[in-house]
């Protein structure tokens, strides 16, 4: 007979035991996400496509028609489209995560089980929508004659790199919002102003070569260039060192998010 | 003999003030408290508990010791605000004890509520799955009690209705029905046997009997 012991600070190896145990809660929560998402839409699934379609219409406009800024051979609505899907996907980990401890604090104060899967289903969400908005790309693609090379093969792993940022910045704000409401005003601020901030609109070859390593601070920026490096050929080329740090900077957040998510999550069902 | 619950030196404490604030304690709000309190330390760094100008501590449970045998019931009754709750929030792991610690042996389940995690936008058939997973039944279980579960909520013909359209009977209903098909070893249950009409009641104490008279095979 399995033995528990309730007792002040539990011990990291019975954490992993438990979200071994858990996994099951994992994947009806994810699928509760998607079920609900579009329940009592007209349009349902569709929205996945035009959202992001008409951000990619407008950045266009404003970045390519307006401004005039340069996209090298590459047409300019591939070029947005490709850092679309990543900041999309991001934007919208972030902001699901971070207000889903509150969201579910019903569940939180009344039964147990490893918090941490809370912000971490907001994942397989996003993911669904990234897949079906990733129609629009290879749309676009077909329509310039766009090939992409075996470099594409990389896009797993960039969306890895894009889910652990997202997370480990989504681990943080959640825990933080269950004691502080604060963060979940801070959240639109951070997915507004970062689609700015970061090289959606635009190629990140614009930013000059003395600030780009400070540029890429961004864990987003490594991302965006990623996918533009795998997905439009020899159009784009990374910048290695900037890229580095982009790793660098997107485990870092996930560790301590998750360190900091599992210090403070004895406490949520008392202060929520 | 084989204590399944074996509960040692059991203690809750809970900083009210920052509690009764709900909502209100902002990120403004607990810098202004810790400016203040290094204040207060600068002018008196002697003075003991600088903490005490708005919080105040609140032990909802102290020194709790008891033991639960293998098959045997136990009640536990109170005024409002004896600690009747944080006792079973502490048992089913909600929430972690200040001091002391508690062993359990088996599988645990806690009903502090019924229809926990229940979404008003899926369909009842959905949320006995949701619940269900929630409750901690596997998959594999919810299937196999599923037909089950419809009979004893008696709502058959509702089963793909979004439960937002069910009366709140029915919702209750459907909430202890999942509850009702639990399996666990060892089963905690704050006041969740009060619900739905009367002839539901009667169904519901049925069901508690069965879980007893297993218990005494």
């Amino acid at each position: 007979m399995n033995e528990i012991i309730i007792e002040p600070n539990k011990s990291l190896k019975r954490f992993w035991q438990e979200l071994w145990a858990y996994r099951e809660l994992f994947y009806f929560l994810a699928w509760k996400d998607i079920l609900v998402r579009y329940k009592q839409t007209v349009i349902g699934i569709a929205w996945s496509v035009i959202r992001p379609l008409l951000s990619m219409v407008i950045l266009t406009v404003i970045f390519g028609g307006v401004a005039k800024l340069p996209s090298g051979n590459t047409p300019y609505p591939i070029l947005v489209c490709a850092a679309i899907l990543p900041w999309q996907f991001f934007s919208s980990i972030l902001t699901l995560s971070g207000n889903s401890l509150v969201a579910n604090r019903n569940m939180i104060t009344k039964v147990y089980f490893p918090r941490i899967i809370i912000p971490s289903t907001s994942m397989v969400v996003s993911f669904v929508d990234f897949l079906i908005a990733f129609v629009i790309l290879a749309a676009l693609m077909l329509w310039y004659g766009f090939w992409p090379n075996l470099k594409i093969l990389v896009l797993p792993a960039l969306l890895l790199l894009a889910a652990l940022t997202s997370l480990g910045a989504g681990y943080w704000i959640g825990a933080l919002n269950v004691k502080y409401r604060d963060f979940q005003h801070i959240v639109p601020f951070i997915v507004r102003f970062g689609l700015y901030a970061s090289p959606v609109g635009f190629s990140s070859s614009l930013v000059p070569e003395k600030w780009r390593l400070l540029y890429s601070l961004n864990p987003m920026v490594g991302v965006i260039d990623g996918f533009r490096w795998a997905l439009l050929g020899k159009e784009a080329s990374l910048y290695l060192p900037g890229f580095l740090v982009s790793i660098g900077l997107a485990i870092t957040l996930f560790i301590t998010g998750a360190l900091f998510f599992t210090k403070t999550e004895r406490k949520f069902a008392d202060i929520i | 003999m084989n204590a399944v619950i074996k509960a040692e030196n059991l203690g809750k404490k809970y900083i009210i003030g920052h509690q009764k604030q709900r909502g209100g304690a902002t990120l403004r709000d607990s810098m202004a408290h810790t400016a203040r309190g290094i204040w207060q330390r600068v002018r008196h760094p002697l003075s003991p508990n600088r903490e005490s100008i708005d919080l105040e501590e609140l032990w909802a449970l102290k020194d709790v010791n008891f033991e639960v045998q293998e098959g045997e019931r136990l009640g536990i009754i109170g005024p409002n605000g004896a600690g009747k709750s944080t006792l079973l929030k502490i048992l089913s792991r909600i929430t972690e004890p200040t001091t002391g610690k508690v062993r359990i042996k088996g599988r645990v389940s806690s009903l502090l509520e019924v229809g926990t995690g229940f979404h008003p936008e899926l369909t009842g058939r959905e949320n006995i799955f949701l619940n269900g997973a929630i409750l901690g039944m596997t998959r594999q279980e919810i299937k196999k009690k599923f037909d089950e579960i419809v009979a004893f909520a008696e709502l058959e013909k509702f089963l793909d209705t979004p439960v937002k359209r069910y009366s709140s009977g029915m919702y209750v209903r459907l909430a202890f029905a999942v509850a009702a098909h639990l399996e666990p070893e060892i089963l905690i249950v704050d006041e969740v046997l009060a619900v739905g009409d009367a002839s539901f009641q009667k169904n519901a104490w049925e069901r508690w009997r069965m879980w007893h008279r297993k218990d005494e095979r």
